[in-house]
């Protein structure tokens, strides 16, 4: 008796679950991936603002020969000019892309004031061409660049403003 | 009582077919198979819809993680004669490149089927979020998956 109503209860119990209606539908998910790599100023002398980004401003305040150095820079005499020195963290990342190394350029966004000359890793900037700061740089790590800043003692005084344009390009 | 034992066995194995032809004789015409999974706002629409995420790249994205991430928001309407029911749905992956990892409502889908929504009531539009994050180690290229989803009646 007792196993007859348990088989009775199993019975209804899979009658129940039978009216459960299901249905189904699919959605398919596509796209394309595209390799890209991306650049960001982690450093500079000055006070800087917009580290880690594509776009930092480094602000010198009023420099002189015979003034104290900026913040972040070292400053050394010459005959007829002075040099105002620091450097220039850049890093460069990759993503779903293959290449192994890169290529680092920078140039002036405008001509430099006159008797002033902008140097990164001992070579001279201009605004005309680009200056190539290395050919193998290493993706993911902040390469470091010498930065200075010559001024003629023959250079008037005035704003320096300049803007350095980094541009890196995947090997 | 052997007798009484076999009637009640006649009866309950009649039960489901007798309710089942109470439902189809009812006014409303509910029956299995009515039930229909609806995609709303992407490309297809019905119960077979696509969802194309485009060009993806790290530098199009919006994540500062070294990954792509792409986001689209679509509605799901489950149809059934049943109005006012509730019904579960399921998704999980049907077919997969392993090249992306796909997120419906910040839930990670993969092989095996994740409840999405335990209460999702009939006839009604829910809105729902897909989320393609496509890591940066991903050579680039086409990459594709197919998510099937599922709905019971609760």
């Amino acid at each position: 008796m007792k196993k007859a109503v348990l088989f009775t209860i199993a019975l209804m119990s899979f009658a129940s679950m039978a009216f459960a209606d299901t249905s189904s539908g699919t959605l398919t998910v596509t796209g394309t991936v595209e390799s890209s790599i991306s650049l960001t100023v982690e450093s500079a002398g000055g006070t800087t603002s917009g580290t880690g980004t594509a776009a930092a401003t480094s602000a010198l305040g009023s420099i002189s020969k015979y003034g104290s150095a900026p913040t972040g820079f070292t400053l050394a005499r010459g005959a007829s000019n002075w040099t105002i020195s620091s450097t220039v963290g850049v890093k460069v990342n990759k993503a779903n892309l293959t290449s192994t190394d890169y290529t680092l350029t920078a140039q002036l966004g405008s001509a430099p004031a006159s008797g002033v000359t902008w140097k990164l890793n001992g070579s001279t900037l201009s605004d005309s061409a680009a200056t190539t700061l290395t050919s193998t740089g290493t993706y993911g790590s902040t390469g470091s660049y010498s930065w200075d800043i010559v001024v003629a003692d023959s250079a008037a005084a005035a704003a320096i403003d300049n803007a350095i344009n980094f541009t890196a390009t995947s090997n | 009582m052997k007798t009484f034992l076999s009637v009640a066995l006649m009866i309950t194995i009649a039960l489901p077919a007798l309710g089942g032809r109470r439902r189809v004789v009812a006014a409303s015409p509910a029956t299995q198979g009515d039930l229909k999974i609806v995609f709303v706002g992407v490309t297809g629409g019905g119960s077979d819809a696509m969802v194309d995420a485009g060009a993806m790249s790290q530098a199009r994205s919006k994540s500062k993680h070294a990954t792509s991430v792409t986001k689209k928001v679509f509605g799901i309407r489950i149809d059934s004669a049943a109005e006012g029911a509730t019904a579960t749905l399921l998704a999980f992956l049907e077919v997969h490149d392993g090249r992306s990892t796909i997120r419906i409502d910040g839930i990670e889908i993969g092989t095996a089927p994740k409840v999405i929504a335990a209460q999702i009531r009939v006839g009604v539009v829910t809105t729902h979020t897909i989320e393609i994050e496509v890591p940066a180690s991903v050579s680039e290229g086409a990459f594709a998956s197919a998510v099937r989803w599922e709905v019971a009646t609760n």
